[in-house]
């Protein structure tokens, strides 16, 4: 149940109990009146998202106040005022703006004691007070909240960066792993094609390979023997050439492994715009492959 | 509240003359009521589970332990996993598509799932013991069907019998609002909205906002709506799942090339322009996005490595990463098909 609710609960019970004390002869309309007051809260409270629901609602809950210490001539009434700051402590107009506003049952309340009971004024400064000061040390732990939160935002995009670095060098690492595992035999040519296919991105791949007269070829790429005309250079990217026409892509990586004259293979890979950098990786690639043909075919 | 009320009312809290329209449905999707798996006669403890396999859980087998999660091993080992309990440490480090590749019968995992897993074909558990290669498992689980309810909230800007489709899918049955790659994608849109309204739109086509529920049983909501769409209507996609959390990259295929020759060029040549370096990768996890309208180019910038995207809360995103990202979805939204003549 909300502490609003129990709030305007005990403000009408004090109120329906003082009435119930009083020697009135219109106690059940002061009777109808506190209830009404409590149906009109719980009625507003339906509107607590409103700009001005707080402000309204202190205008009602004063008016009953002061009702009800003029009509039972109890001045110490008036001090129910002071819970009803709570809702007010958040900016300086709004606190300026209560604090005006609760001046006027507790001067009525004095006032209507004759000026005697003065005590009434100090108790609701002090209240008042009460409740500043908590506001004081929830500012202090928003502040220390607010710098943790900046240190957690920061935090969180050196992780990322981290993470971005490290699946860098991953990547190259796994390059590592399959062409050691292709060079020790582990895995088929067929597999290994198929796993550099994926880690470089590529849309194509081709593989001649000349020891075995075989050729493998995955995704776009073609095994169009024309290609091999225009082939020269170890490592080489091509743009504009018949070759790029034939694999109709933009960018094709080749390779090409030799050995004392010997062409043992020539791998191709097809790309449509960006490389993402990966020229260590071909090189990488060339090598192994060289020393894979080396190992495995001489051997025959 | 739940997430659904929750977009709304954040919606029209924003912008309060915006005319959100709604759509409601259900599926029906299996989940495993029972599942218990016997190792030498002792029980082990059951973390996860995924959802969506049709059938009946039943066998007594020796596992076999995935040692690499390199594609080329996977590849090689292909014919040897057909229809075997798999065992695999974690199931995060591995890709959907390699395990798809060797069709087991039930893998079994390590690790927590750090999203929910959706697969038709074979179910994944994840336990709590290690288990060695070779070991005997008896398995057993029982499904259930369960009827989940859904909605769909879709925005209209501008005119014209084709569409843009900007897609913002969310799950209301796993997601919460505090999650972090909840949150930072709504804000990134309600940014993008805002520029939209208040700065300009393109002409000549109309923009769908589309915010499609269960986005982790397969799309399902996406793939509702689509069924009164027709397919050459669509011009192409612009999908804001995990986007504006860090860490973007330009997803440029993942089973199925995502852009075509034409949209690529044109959005290099605006990020170009811009001056903010965007790089292009595959898709590292699984999607099933591949699945839906293979003619139709998807624009996806992922937050691709960030493995805390699914775990963190929302505090711990900065503001400026979403400025950055909306900027760049601001101008592509603008500039991809200008010029471009609609008949």
């Amino acid at each position: 149940m909300s502490l609003e609710i129990i709030l305007r609960l005990i403000i009408t019970v004090t109120a329906l109990f003082l009435i119930f004390n009083s020697n009135l002869e219109y106690k059940t309309a002061l009777y109808a009146l506190s209830g009404l007051y409590f149906t009109q809260f719980l009625i507003f409270y339906l509107f607590e998202k409103s700009k001005y629901y707080n402000y309204i609602n202190l205008i009602v809950d004063i008016s009953f106040l002061m009702l009800i210490t003029f009509t039972t001539k109890t001045p110490y009434f008036s001090l129910f005022t002071i819970p009803f700051i709570s809702n007010f402590l958040n900016s300086y107009k709004s606190f300026f703006y209560y604090l005006i506003l609760s001046i006027i049952p507790i001067s009525f309340g004095f006032y209507l004691s004759n000026f005697n009971e003065i005590l009434i004024i100090p108790i609701f400064f002090a209240g008042i007070l009460g409740y500043l000061k908590l506001k004081k040390e929830q500012d202090k732990i928003n502040i220390y909240i607010n710098e943790l939160k900046n240190e957690m935002e920061n935090l969180y995009i050196k992780n990322i960066a981290f993470q971005e670095k490290i699946s860098e060098y991953e990547d190259i690492a796994v390059i590592y792993n399959t062409m050691n595992k292709l060079k020790d035999n582990k895995i088929t040519l067929q597999s290994w094609l198929y796993g550099v296919y994926e880690e470089l991105n590529a849309d194509g791949v081709v593989l001649f390979d000349f020891k075995n007269s075989k050729c493998i070829n995955i995704g776009t790429g073609k095994c169009d023997k024309e290609i091999l005309k225009y082939i020269t250079d170890e490592l080489d990217i091509l743009e504009d050439t018949p070759v790029n026409d034939k694999l109709n892509s933009k960018k094709v990586v080749s390779i090409l492994c030799e050995f004392n004259e010997n062409i043992n293979c020539v791998l191709l890979f097809c790309y449509t715009e960006d490389l993402n950098d990966n020229f260590e990786k071909f090189r990488i690639i060339k090598d192994y492959l060289t020393l894979y043909y080396l190992k495995w075919n001489n051997n025959q | 509240m739940g997430l659904v009320d929750f977009i709304e009312e954040s919606l029209k809290d924003r912008f309060p003359n915006i005319g959100i329209r709604k759509e409601i449905f259900s599926l029906s999707t299996f989940k495993f009521k029972k599942i218990s798996i016997s190792n030498n006669g002792s029980k082990l403890k059951i973390l996860d589970s995924s959802i969506g396999y049709p059938k009946n859980l039943e066998i007594k087998d020796k596992i076999y332990k995935l040692n690499s999660n390199n594609p080329s091993e996977i590849f090689h080992e292909k014919g040897f996993f057909e229809k075997k309990v798999i065992f695999v440490k974690d199931i995060n480090r591995i890709n959907l598509k390699y395990l798809f590749l060797l069709n087991p019968y039930l893998v079994l995992t390590n690790s927590k799932f750090k999203k929910p897993i959706y697969s038709e074909n074979f179910p994944i558990v994840s336990i709590w013991n290690p288990l060695e290669d070779e070991t005997e498992v008896s398995v057993s689980g029982k499904i259930k069907k369960d009827e989940i309810k859904g909605t769909n909230y879709f925005i209209d800007i501008g005119y014209g019998p084709y569409y843009f489709y900007i897609l913002f899918p969310f799950d209301s049955y796993f997601q919460t609002k505090d999650s972090l790659n909840f949150y930072g994608t709504f804000n990134l849109l309600k940014e993008i909205l805002r520029r939209l309204f208040e700065v300009r739109y393109p002409k000549g086509y109309r923009i769908r906002i589309l915010f499609n529920d269960l986005s982790y049983f397969n799309y399902y909501g996406l793939k509702k709506h689509l069924e009164n769409i027709q397919e050459k209507n669509i011009i192409c996609f612009l999908n804001l799942e995990a986007t504006g959390i860090g860490n973007e990259k330009l997803i440029l295929k993942n089973n199925r090339i995502f852009l075509d020759r034409f949209t690529e060029k044109r959005i290099n040549k605006i990020i170009d322009e811009i001056g903010i370096k965007i790089k292009k990768e595959r898709l590292k996890e699984w999607s099933y996005l591949d699945e839906i309208l293979p003619d139709v180019p998807i624009i996806w910038f992922y937050s691709q490595p960030n493995e805390e995207k699914y775990r963190l809360k929302k505090e711990f995103l900065p503001k400026k990463i979403e400025k950055n990202m909306a900027y760049v979805a601001f101008s592509i939204i603008n500039n991809l098909y200008k010029g471009v003549i609609w008949v």
